[in-house]
């Protein structure tokens, strides 16, 4: 679909990280907190910490550290701005929600930690979904259109070895 | 700044303030609840086999097509172009001006009509035409200036075309229930309605459906040949239709049919695939409510074809004006406008929390649940209404639909009150 990899890359995360949010939005609607001996909860559980943790975090990191900064060098930093300003929101968020599974694998969910879980999530999903909407629309196609071969090969290159 | 770039700063840049879309939403809110109460009146009178002619069920019909349908569309479209197009409008004021005259245009057409009082009518008429003649140049300067998008380019200048000949028509018909300078009142009424169903709304929502669609699905809008070919038909389906009805030839209207049939069924495999390809699954209620206009969008041309062969019975032109007016563009454009308005609001306040606002924060779901329920009843009912010739029937869907718009118009006004007070209660 996109030429560059960087924006293709960014694209297939996006694709797994709406697959994901729409997994945690169907399990917080549940009234009853989800049971760990739910197989089909336990991985949402599992993913979504592993998701928080190696993914979203770094796909933040990786656009703060080397795509903004790229195109505030070459005067558009209008972009960089806001989609920072929606990751300073949504850091801490998922921070919480990545600590909140991560506990529940353990010690499962009271009344009162689901109900923690559910605003966490809410709030994160709605936030994640809006976000990547706008990097879907402006972000990728403008990776597409400016971005020179040889820079494509050295941030892909920085982005691909950490993972 | 790089166009891609410049998208989210124009999407800030080009925001208009809130209380430009949102009094074209709340208008269109409140003239809903209108159709719905005039309805229950038209249905004692002629309304499961309207013909045309001055009465309750003219006044409705103007009520959902001026007053509901315009009106949202052109609160959206007056938003949502500039981001689109990445072209500013060229000013706010014509904006406002356009809705000052709309609003009470409509008022005095959607009276004189239920009165039979022609001066109303006409005075109505000339202040509609004068608003959306001011829309239609703001919406072609902006459109003359978008260098990207062509397809929705298309369907825009279509609209446009439509709007412009509907228009004349439309003054043209008020006057001649004064003058009495046309043969044939009933085949202009008829292109009338058909320039504003298919050529003016028709085409905006087609068009719209393209940008709309895949921005809510996450996925790419269609850039195929595919839909160049169902422009070219909807277009065709467009010209023929109008030329069949001013003509009063039945084989002609019949081809239009044939001709939209095509172009329905090449816009929906474009939508499907749009929807097959995102990467949002879970599109909420507000799909749902288009998803069923498009099954009804898939309904017109039959309901077209059997009414001009009056397969249909004495009910056939009115069952065929429910399914394109109330089943396909009334459902769609209430299920888009469930969605942009928070999104919009959203544009406009603070969290009190802190942070941009939550679009949970902005609208309650419950309204719109009713609201759905009582929607597709009431058209549902409608249409039985229709086929049984029952005005017990058409009155009770009507009051079922009343209901519902009263639902629509509580989510509307808690949208209006957050975006007033400039920030949410949560």
């Amino acid at each position: 679909m996109f030429a560059n990899r960087i924006s293709q890359t960014l694209h297939d995360e996006h694709r797994a990280t709406i697959a994901l949010m729409e997994r945690v939005e169907t399990m917080i609607r549940r009234r009853q907190p989800m049971s760990l001996g739910d197989p089909e909860a336990a991985r949402l559980l599992c993913d979504l910490v592993a998701a928080i943790d190696n993914d979203t975090l770094r796909h933040f990191d990786f656009e703060e550290n080397h795509l903004f900064t790229l195109f505030q060098s070459v005067g558009d930093q209008l972009i960089g701005d806001h989609l920072t300003e929606e990751h300073a929101f949504m850091r801490p968020l998922g921070e919480k929600l990545a600590a909140l599974a991560r506990a529940a694998r353990h010690d499962g969910f009271d009344a009162a930690r689901w109900r923690e879980f559910q605003r966490v999530g809410a709030e994160f999903v709605q936030r994640m979904l809006i976000h990547v909407q706008k990097e879907e629309a402006a972000l990728l196609p403008l990776i597409e259109d400016t971005m020179d071969s040889e820079t494509e090969m050295r941030l892909y290159g920085v982005y691909t070895r950490d993972r | 700044m790089t166009n891609a770039g410049a998208f989210l700063g124009s999407a800030k840049s080009r925001l208009l303030p809130a209380s430009i879309p949102f009094r074209f939403f709340a208008a269109a809110a409140v003239l809903h609840v209108a159709l719905w109460i005039a309805l229950m009146f038209a249905a004692d009178e002629d309304f499961t086999e309207f013909r045309g002619g001055a009465g309750p069920s003219l006044a409705a019909v103007h009520l959902l097509t001026v007053g509901v349908l315009v009106m949202t569309a052109i609160g959206a479209a007056v938003q949502l172009l500039p981001v689109a197009t990445a072209r500013p409008l060229a000013a706010v004021w014509p904006v406002k001006a356009v809705y000052w005259l709309l609003t009470p245009g409509v008022i005095a057409l959607v009276a004189g009509m239920y009165a039979a009082h022609v001066g109303l009518m006409i005075g109505g008429a000339a202040a509609c035409a004068a608003g959306l003649l001011l829309f239609a140049g703001l919406f072609a300067d902006n459109l003359r200036r978008a260098g990207s998008m062509p397809l929705v380019r298309a369907y825009g200048w279509a609209a446009l075309v439509s709007l412009i000949l509907l228009l004349a028509l439309g003054l043209a018909l008020s006057l001649d229930d004064r003058i009495g300078f046309f043969n044939d009142h009933g085949a202009v009424a008829l292109a009338h309605m058909l320039l504003g169903a298919f050529g003016f709304m028709g085409m905006l929502a087609l068009g719209f459906s393209h940008v709309l669609v895949p921005m809510f699905a996450l996925s790419s809008a269609p850039k195929s040949r595919m839909a160049q070919a169902a422009f070219a038909f909807a277009a065709a389906t467009v010209v023929v239709a109008v030329a069949g009805a001013l003509l009063g030839e039945s084989s002609v209207l019949a081809a239009a049919c044939a001709l939209g049939f095509v172009a329905m069924c090449l816009h929906l495999r474009l939508m499907h695939l749009a929807l097959a390809t995102g990467m949002r699954k879970r599109l909420g209620l507000s799909f749902v409510l288009v998803r069923v206009s498009w099954a009804f969008l898939a309904l017109t041309p039959l309901a077209g074809l059997a009414a001009v062969e009056g397969w249909a019975g004495p009910g056939g032109p009115t069952l065929c004006g429910l399914v394109a007016l109330g089943g396909w563009l009334m459902t769609f454009l209430l299920g888009i406008l469930q969605r942009i308005a928070p999104f919009l609001a959203s544009m406009h306040v603070t969290r009190s929390s802190g942070g941009p606002p939550l679009l949970s924060d902005l609208s309650a779901s419950a309204p719109l649940t009713v609201h759905a329920g009582c929607h597709l009843a009431a058209i549902a009912g409608l249409a039985v209404a229709i086929v049984l010739d029952s005005a017990t029937l058409a009155a009770l869907a009507s009051a079922v639909g009343l209901a519902g718009a009263l639902a629509f118009a509580l989510f509307m006004s808690g949208i209006l009150k957050t975006v007033a007070s400039g920030k949410t209660r949560s």
